[in-house]
């Protein structure tokens, strides 16, 4: 399941990284309406968990619940979201994310969700976030998560391989 | 009595967009009521470089330097710039042709701004159609007649986003689903309803590059078609659900090398 991996990591994603998605996404007007009916879910301790968000521009209700996630929907939601909003660079990874930890976690969450879904547009996403940390944050990669990186170089030059032939 | 249709645009001197403004204006029953155009900014440069990175600069040398001329590939089909040499207005920007013709022209930073909205009320278009430059907001779509007509280089809905020649050659290597779909523009990403399909020109390319090329041509058929059909009042549209298909982003090079190798051995055949 591609959600398991990500429920695990969900708790370790740095704070600062989930308010920024937050944040852009209730300024993303286009984005909410697209979902009308999606639950996307988050564990920010300043807003009340269950409580109905209202858009100011529209005053129409959305359904975004602001529970922890629960569900194996709710994860794929909050993987195709996080995707969605640094593959349109909406967010800025190296203002929002811990370096050393959260940008090898989420290579790790969607290398895992490529794998198991299958999903080429995670493997993209994989890509780019490795170029990103070679290219920015490995100086200070902590060499707890240098298994982790290297395993998911491997398995992306493995995916790419496949692809070739 | 005359349909109106307004032009938006990405730059002033678009090929593309010049040649879909000449086309509108030789059709009957029709009147081009306005050209939206935005301008170039620093800020807009730095946030379409956050997107695209380097290919940006390659897209910028091509529509500004060599106004989309292409060096290597005659393509079949007329493209933009072809249109616009054999009708004797090689080089014209949109401004230029604004002031020949007599049509309200408007260079805006935002589309989505309150200077545009007075302007689109002023023009009054009957339907719009969208050659590039940005994401509309719901005031603009609702300002702009029946919609705003989008012409997106893949097959809708399974292909929405970017890089969608692409992405079909590496989703399904053998038998890629390839073509150009004429949609409304609605709220969210090439999500709003289909007006027609139409296939790409496989058989004179040899790659992808020539495909982009001979694809410019499709695309300002394919607009002129619906604007007739606006003019008959005979569009006819198919809605998009939502599960249908998914978005693709840009591609990363190592799998655009891939891609581009697949698109060579599939044209080949």
């Amino acid at each position: 399941m591609k959600d398991k991996l990500l429920k695990v990591l969900w708790p370790v994603i740095p704070f600062s990284f989930k308010k920024k998605l937050w944040s852009e996404i209730q300024s993303d007007y286009e984005f909410i309406n697209e979902t009308p009916n999606s639950i996307v879910i988050f564990e920010l301790p300043e807003y009340r968990p269950g409580c109905k968000w209202t858009y100011p521009e529209s005053k129409k209700l959305f359904n975004y619940s602001l529970l922890n996630p629960k569900t194996d929907g709710d994860f794929i939601m909050l993987l195709d979201l996080i995707m969605r909003q640094i593959e349109i660079k909406k967010i800025d990874f190296f203002e929002s994310v811990d370096r050393s930890n959260g940008m090898i976690l989420l290579n790790h969450v969607f290398i895992q969700a490529y794998k198991s879904a299958n999903d080429l547009r995670y493997l993209n996403l994989a890509l780019k976030i490795r170029d990103m940390i070679i290219h920015q944050i490995a100086p200070v990669r902590s060499n707890k998560y240098n298994n982790i990186y290297n395993q998911n170089c491997y398995l992306m030059s493995k995916a790419i391989n496949s692809l070739q032939n | 009595m005359k349909k109106r249709v307004l032009i938006i645009a990405p730059i002033d001197s678009s090929a593309y967009s010049c040649a879909v403004t000449l086309r509108s204006l030789k059709q009957k029953d029709l009147d081009v009521c306005g050209i939206l155009v935005r301008s170039v900014s620093y800020n807009r440069f730095k946030s379409e470089f956050r997107r695209d990175g380097f290919r940006l600069l390659k897209k910028f040398i091509q529509k500004y330097l060599f106004r989309d001329r292409s060096f290597d590939f005659s393509s079949p089909i007329p493209t933009a710039r072809d249109e616009l040499i054999n009708s004797g207005y090689n080089r014209w920007s949109l401004k230029r042709i604004a002031k020949k013709e007599k049509i309200p022209y408007l260079k805006c930073k935002i589309l989505n701004s309150e200077t545009v909205y007075t302007f689109l009320k002023g023009c009054n278009p009957t339907i719009s159609l969208f050659t590039g430059g940005g994401i509309l907001r719901e005031q603009f779509l609702e300002l702009s007649g029946k919609g705003v007509v989008n012409c997106h280089l893949g097959i809708l809905p399974e292909f929405r986003g970017m890089d969608v020649i692409e992405w079909p050659f590496l989703v399904n290597p053998k038998k890629p689903k390839l073509g150009i779909t004429i949609h409304f523009m609605d709220k969210g990403i090439d999500t709003g309803p289909i007006i027609l399909k139409k296939s790409l020109p496989v058989e004179y390319c040899r790659n992808i590059h020539e495909l982009r090329i001979a694809l410019e041509g499709i695309k300002i058929d394919a607009l002129m078609e619906t604007l007739e059909l606006h003019t008959k009042n005979s569009i006819a549209v198919s809605e998009q659900f939502e599960q249908d298909g998914k978005q693709y982003y840009v591609m990363h090079n190592e799998l655009l090398a891939i891609a581009k190798k697949n698109a060579a051995k599939f044209l080949d055949k």
